[in-house]
C-alpha cells in the first residue's frame, strides 16, 4: 500500500473538510432513516422506531466524530477546537492578555528589529561572487598587530600580487573624489581608482557593457560607472557605453555599467563608489617603485584561509622590507575577511546592542511567565472542577497549552508589526552613517528566528510554568481552602522568583545604560579646542589638470580667502590641507638639542598643513609668538606653529619660539625635510583615533602649505588636491557666499556639504552615542516592565492574604500597618532582585569595559542610582494594590468562607 | 438481541469481503448483508461500521461514490478497489491461518 497515495488522501480530506464532514453526517442520517423505516415496517410506533433506531446507533454527534477520527486530523481538530476556546478565555481577562502580549510585543519587535540589523551588517553573506574567500589586507603597527594601521604600499602590492600562493587575485583600490563636469552644475561624486583586476577579484559582473582588462592600463582614459550614476546622469540610456563623460577635467570613456546590487567597501567608507578608473602608468604617484597607498583586496584559493594568506604575506614583506627603503619600520601584515573588515567599527555597538535586547527580551518572557502564573493561580479552582467533571488532566493541558501559544503568538505578531515600524525610524536615525549594502529588511532569516523566538519563549516561559501549576494536586484545591491556600502559597513563590529575576535583570541593564550614557556625557563635556558652532567647514577638490603646481593652488588659495575675508558675515577664513578631527599616526620629529636620536626614540606629533587664518577661522587660541602671515612664503624662513601640548612635553619649561625642528618620516631612513622654525604656540585641540571613542590631546605641528617648494604634477593626471575651508561667521552669513566665491573662481569646482565642526565632531562620536541611546530606551523599558512585574505579584499576594490581613485586622492591626507589610513585602522582593543583578552587572561591567572612557566601570554613585531608581520602581508599583489592602473590610473578608 | 462480538480486526475482512460478493453496497446494505449471512450472529455495529469504512477510505481499499437506492433515496455506495481486493487476499489468509491454529489448539487441548 502506498504511503503517499495515504498521506496525499488524507490532506485531500483536510482540504475538504467540510464537504466531508457533512457528506459522513448525511449518510449516518440516511443509514438511520433506512433502519427506522424498516423497523417501522416491523410494526413499530414510529417515534418508537426512531428511538430504537437512535439508541443502535447511539449519539450521533459522537459517531460522526468517531468516523472523522478515521481521517487521522484529530489532533488538529482538538487544536482548533481548543483555540477557540483560548481566544475565548483570553477575551474575557483581557486586562491579562492585553499586558502579556504588549510585553511580548516590545521584546519580540526590539528584537527582531536589532537583529534584522545584526543580520544584515554581520551575518547576511556580501552580495558579491563567494565573499566567504575574499580578504581585506592591511598593515600594521607593532602596539595593535589586530587593528589596520597603513595602506599597503603600491610597490608591495605588486610583489604580493606576482608572488603570493594564497591568492588566485590580488586588487588595489585607492579613493578618488571626481567632479564630473561638462553637463550642468558640476557633480562632486565618489569614486576610486583600481587595479586592472580590481572589480575581477571581488567577483563583479557587468550589467551593461564590459570590466576592465589588462590592456586598459595602457590604453586611453576609461571608467566603469554604478547603476545609480548610470540612472541618475545618464537616463539608463543603453547606448552610454562608448560615450565619453568628464572627470576632473579630462575625459573618460564609460566601458560598462555595474549592476543595482554591486557594493563593494574599503574599510568602512560611508558610501558606495560611483564612478571606478582604471590605474595606469600616468597615475601620478603609482609608478612600479611607488610607495603610495593602495587599499587591497585580495581573493583566497580554493581552502586557502586568512591566517594561512597572512602567514604568506608576513613572509613576503620581510624581504620587501628589506628591499626597499621606505617602509614603515613597525609593520606587520594582516589579512582579514572582508565583511568583517567592513564592518569593524560597528561590530561591538552591534553586539553590544543584540546583547542588551537580549536580556529586554529575557525580561519581558519572565514577565510574561509572571503574568500566567498569577493568572493560573486564580484558575486553580475552574482546574479541579474541570477535572472533577471528567476533562481528562492531558485535555486540561492540551488546552492551557493552546492559551499560552495564542498569547505568544499575538505577541509575536504584534512583536513583528513593531520591528516592522521601527525598521524606518533606525534608518532615518542612520546612527552608523551608512547602510549596510543590499539595506536592513525582515527577510526570511529574520522571520524565522524570530519564529523559533517565540516558539521557545512560548515552551520555556509559558509552558513549563503553566505545567508546574497543573501539578499542585487539584483535586485538593476543591476540597478545602487551606489546601487551596497551600497550592496558591506555592505559586506565588513561583511568581516571586520570577519578579526577583526580573528585577535582577533590569539591575543589569540599568548598570549598562546608566555607565554607557555618563560615557557618553563625559565625552560630550570635553572641550575641543576650536569652536564648534560658529564655524563652517566645507571642502574643494582642485584638479592637477588645473592647479598643477603648488604655486597655483597657493595663488588660488590666496585669492578665495581674500574674497571670503571681504565678504559680509566673515569673520575669520582660512583653509588646511589636512582634516585635525581624526589622527592617525603621529610623526616623527627631531629637535635641534636632540639629533641623532634612533627612529624609535624621537618624539612624535601630529602634523597640519594650513594657511594663514586657519587658527582664527577654526577659533583656536594663539597663544606665544604669532601665526601664519602672508610674509610666509617658499623663499622666507619655514616656520612652524606647535600646540601647547607639544611645547609642556617636548620643550619642558623652555620658550619653543625660535627653537628649530626636523619632521621625520618614518619612510625616510636620512633626513629629507628641511629645519622649521618655531614662530608661536595655539591652543590644543582634541581628535580621535579610527575606532577610537576617546578625543584625546596630541602634541601637533603645524606647517603653512604656501611655504610648499613648487613642485609641479603631472597635468595627464586625474588626481585632484582636496583643500579644506574653515569659515568663521557671524549671524549675517548667508551661506551661499562661500559657494558663490568659490564659483566666482572656477564655475567648475563641485563644492562639499557644509558642517560645522560640531557636526563632524557629533558624526564621529556616534558609536558611543548610539550605545547610550539604545541602552537608555531599554532601560526605560525595562524599568516599566519591572513595574508590570512587581504590581501584578503583589495584587496577587494582597488577594491571597487577604483572611491573614483581616485577621490583624480584627486583633487591631492599623490600615497603615498592613500597608506596610505589602509595601514591605514587595521592597524584600525588589531587594534581592536588586542584590542579584548589581552582583550580575559587576561582571557585565567588566566584560564591557573597552566601550567606557572618563568613568569608574564601578562608579558607586552610579549603581546607587540604580538602586534608588528599582527600588522606587517597586514601591511605586506596589502602592495601588498595598492600598486596596488597607482598605479591605476585616468583616467582609472573614465571612467570606 | 443476542449478539456475538466480533473478533478484532476482522470488520475490514468483511466489509472488504461483502464488497466483493456484491460489487457496489452502501453502509446500510453490507451491515445488514454480513448480518443475514451470518444469521444474525454477527451484528455490525453501524457506529464501527463508518469509522471503519472512513478508514478504508484514506487506505484506498474502496471507493465511494453517491447514488440513488431502488426507494430513491440517497445514499454513498462502496466499491472495491484493486488495492482493496489485493488487501482481501491478504486479511483473508491471515484469517485462515489464524483460524486455523485456534481450531487445532481447541481440538487437540
Amino acid at each position: 500500500m502506498s504511503k503517499i497515495g495515504e498521506t496525499w488522501r488524507r490532506v485531500a480530506m483536510l482540504l475538504r473538510w467540510g464537504d466531508a464532514a457533512r457528506e459522513l453526517a448525511e449518510e449516518m442520517r440516511v443509514h438511520r432513516e433506512m433502519k427506522e423505516s424498516e423497523l417501522c415496517s416491523g410494526g413499530t410506533e414510529e417515534s418508537e422506531a426512531r428511538y430504537a433506531a437512535s439508541r443502535a446507533f447511539g449519539n450521533a454527534m459522537s459517531l460522526q466524530e468517531c468516523g472523522r477520527e478515521a481521517w487521522g486530523w484529530r489532533w488538529l481538530e482538538d487544536f482548533a477546537q481548543d483555540l477557540r476556546f483560548a481566544v475565548r478565555m483570553l477575551r474575557k481577562n483581557m486586562g491579562f492578555t492585553l499586558t502579556a502580549v504588549l510585553t511580548l510585543a516590545l521584546g519580540v519587535g526590539a528584537n527582531t528589529a536589532i537583529f534584522s540589523i545584526v543580520n544584515a551588517w554581520l551575518l547576511r553573506p556580501l552580495k558579491l561572487k563567494n565573499p566567504e574567500e575574499l580578504v581585506s589586507v592591511w598593515r600594521t603597527r607593532a602596539e595593535a598587530p589586530r587593528q589596520p594601521a597603513y595602506f599597503a604600499l603600491y610597490h608591495d602590492y605588486l610583489a604580493w600580487a606576482s608572488r603570493s600562493r594564497t591568492f588566485s587575485s590580488l586588487g588595489g583600490t585607492f579613493e578618488q573624489n571626481y567632479a564630473l563636469t561638462g553637463a550642468g552644475e558640476p557633480e562632486g561624486i565618489h569614486g576610486a581608482v583600481a587595479s586592472w583586476n580590481f572589480l575581477e577579484t571581488v567577483g563583479a559582473t557587468p550589467e551593461l557593457g564590459r570590466l576592465f582588462e589588462a590592456q586598459d592600463a595602457q590604453r586611453e582614459l576609461a571608467c566603469v560607472i554604478s547603476h545609480n550614476l548610470w540612472e541618475r546622469h545618464f537616463g539608463s540610456a543603453h547606448d552610454v557605453i562608448g560615450k565619453t563623460i568628464q572627470l576632473n577635467r579630462r575625459t573618460y570613456r564609460v566601458l560598462g555599467v555595474l549592476p543595482a546590487s554591486f557594493s563593494v567597501r574599503v574599510l568602512d567608507r560611508p558610501f558606495e563608489t560611483e564612478v571606478w578608473t582604471v590605474l595606469t602608468r600616468d597615475t601620478e604617484g603609482y609608478g612600479p617603485q611607488a610607495p603610495s597607498p593602495v587599499a587591497v583586496i585580495g581573493r583566497l584559493k580554493k581552502g586557502a584561509t586568512p591566517a594561512q594568506a597572512e602567514a604568506d604575506l608576513s613572509a613576503l614583506q620581510i624581504q620587501l622590507n628589506h628591499d626597499f627603503s621606505d617602509e614603515p619600520n613597525d609593520s606587520g601584515v594582516l589579512v582579514v575577511n572582508l565583511q568583517q573588515d567592513n564592518t569593524r567599527t560597528i561590530r561591538s555597538s552591534l553586539m553590544l546592542m543584540f546583547g542588551a535586547v537580549a536580556v529586554l527580551m529575557l525580561i519581558a518572557c519572565v514577565n510574561t511567565g509572571s503574568l500566567i502564573l498569577g493568572r493560573n493561580a486564580h484558575r486553580a479552582k475552574e482546574f479541579a472542577v474541570r477535572v472533577a467533571l471528567g476533562c481528562s488532566p492531558r485535555r486540561l493541558v492540551q488546552q492551557l497549552s493552546a492559551e499560552i501559544l495564542a498569547v505568544f503568538a499575538l505577541g509575536g505578531i504584534a512583536g513583528l508589526a513593531i520591528a516592522f515600524g521601527l525598521l524606518p525610524v533606525f534608518v532615518a536615525w542612520s546612527p552608523f552613517g551608512v547602510l549596510p549594502p543590499g539595506g536592513v529588511s525582515l527577510d526570511f532569516t529574520v522571520l524565522g528566528v524570530t519564529g523559533v523566538l517565540v516558539l521557545t519563549a512560548a515552551l520555556l516561559f509559558g509552558l513549563l510554568p503553566a505545567l508546574r501549576a497543573l501539578r499542585v494536586r487539584d483535586a485538593d484545591a476543591l476540597r478545602t481552602a487551606s489546601a487551596r491556600a497551600t497550592a496558591s502559597r506555592e505559586q506565588l513563590k513561583g511568581r516571586s522568583l520570577f519578579v526577583a529575576l526580573q528585577i535582577a535583570l533590569s539591575a543589569v541593564l540599568l548598570v549598562g545604560a546608566a555607565l554607557l550614557i555618563s560615557t557618553f556625557a563625559k565625552i560630550g563635556a570635553q572641550p575641543m579646542g576650536f569652536h564648534t558652532d560658529d564655524v563652517l567647514v566645507t571642502d574643494v577638490a582642485l584638479p592637477n589638470a588645473v592647479y598643477g603646481t603648488n604655486q597655483d593652488q597657493t595663488l588660488f588659495c590666496q585669492e578665495l580667502l581674500g574674497k571670503l575675508g571681504r565678504t559680509v558675515g566673515v569673520r575669520a577664513a582660512g583653509a588646511a590641507l589636512t582634516w585635525p578631527f581624526n589622527v592617525d599616526g603621529l610623526t616623527p620629529l627631531e629637535t635641534e638639542m636632540q639629533q641623532g636620536l634612533p627612529m624609535g626614540q624621537l618624539p612624535r606629533a601630529a602634523t597640519f598643513e594650513v594657511s594663514p587664518g586657519y587658527f582664527d577661522a577654526l577659533g583656536i587660541p594663539l597663544l606665544r609668538g604669532r601665526s601664519f602671515e602672508a610674509r610666509d612664503l617658499p623663499g622666507s624662513i619655514a616656520a612652524a606653529v606647535v600646540n601647547d601640548e607639544m611645547a609642556h612635553r617636548y620643550f619642558d619649561r623652555e620658550n619653543p619660539i625660535g627653537k628649530r625642528i626636523r619632521l621625520r618620516y618614518v619612510d625616510q631612513l636620512s633626513p629629507k625635510e628641511p629645519w622649521l622654525t618655531v614662530v608661536g604656540v595655539v591652543g590644543t585641540t582634541r581628535s580621535i583615533r579610527y575606532n577610537q571613542i576617546e578625543w584625546d590631546k596630541y602634541p601637533a605641528v603645524y606647517t603653512s602649505f604656501f611655504q610648499r617648494p613648487d613642485e609641479p604634477r603631472n597635468p595627464a593626471d586625474a588626481r585632484t588636491q582636496t583643500m579644506f575651508l574653515y569659515v568663521r561667521k557671524d549671524t549675517t552669513l548667508n551661506a551661499n557666499a562661500i559657494a558663490s566665491a568659490v564659483h566666482e573662481m572656477d564655475g567648475d569646482l563641485p563644492l562639499g556639504n557644509l558642517r560645522t565642526p560640531g557636526q563632524i565632531v557629533s558624526e564621529l562620536r556616534s558609536q558611543p552615542r548610539v550605545r547610550a541611546v539604545v541602552l537608555g530606551a531599554f532601560g526605560g523599558l525595562t524599568v516599566l516592565l519591572a513595574a508590570i512585574g512587581v504590581a501584578g505579584v503583589t495584587r496577587q499576594m494582597v488577594e491571597q492574604r487577604r483572611r491573614d490581613m483581616g485577621i490583624r485586622m480584627v486583633l487591631g492591626a492599623l490600615r497603615s500597618d498592613v500597608q506596610m507589610l505589602v509595601l514591605g513585602h514587595a521592597l524584600r522582593l525588589a531587594g534581592w532582585g536588586i542584590a542579584a543583578g548589581l552582583i550580575l552587572a559587576i561582571g557585565v561591567a567588566r566584560l564591557l569595559r573597552g566601550f567606557f572612557f572618563g568613568i569608574s566601570a564601578f562608579d558607586p554613585r552610579l549603581f546607587g542610582g540604580v538602586i534608588v531608581l528599582l527600588a522606587g520602581v517597586a514601591l511605586v508599583a506596589a502602592y495601588l494594590p498595598a492600598r486596596s489592602a488597607g482598605k479591605l473590610d476585616s468583616m467582609v473578608v472573614l465571612r467570606e468562607e | 438481541m443476542n449478539r456475538d462480538e466480533l473478533l478484532p480486526g476482522t470488520l475490514h475482512l468483511l466489509i472488504l469481503r461483502s464488497l466483493a460478493r456484491n460489487g457496489e453496497m452502501h453502509g446500510y446494505e453490507i451491515a445488514k448483508f454480513i448480518q443475514q449471512i451470518s444469521k444474525d450472529v454477527l451484528q455490525v455495529e453501524e457506529g464501527s461500521l463508518y469509522p471503519a469504512l472512513q478508514r478504508m477510505l484514506i487506505k484506498g481499499w474502496v471507493k465511494a461514490e453517491w447514488g440513488v437506492t431502488a426507494e430513491n433515496r440517497r445514499a454513498r455506495y462502496y466499491r472495491l478497489t484493486p488495492a482493496g481486493k489485493k488487501q482481501m487476499e491478504v486479511e483473508t489468509a491471515q484469517f485462515e491461518r489464524v483460524i486455523g491454529a485456534i481450531a487445532q489448539v481447541i481440538q487437540t487441548a
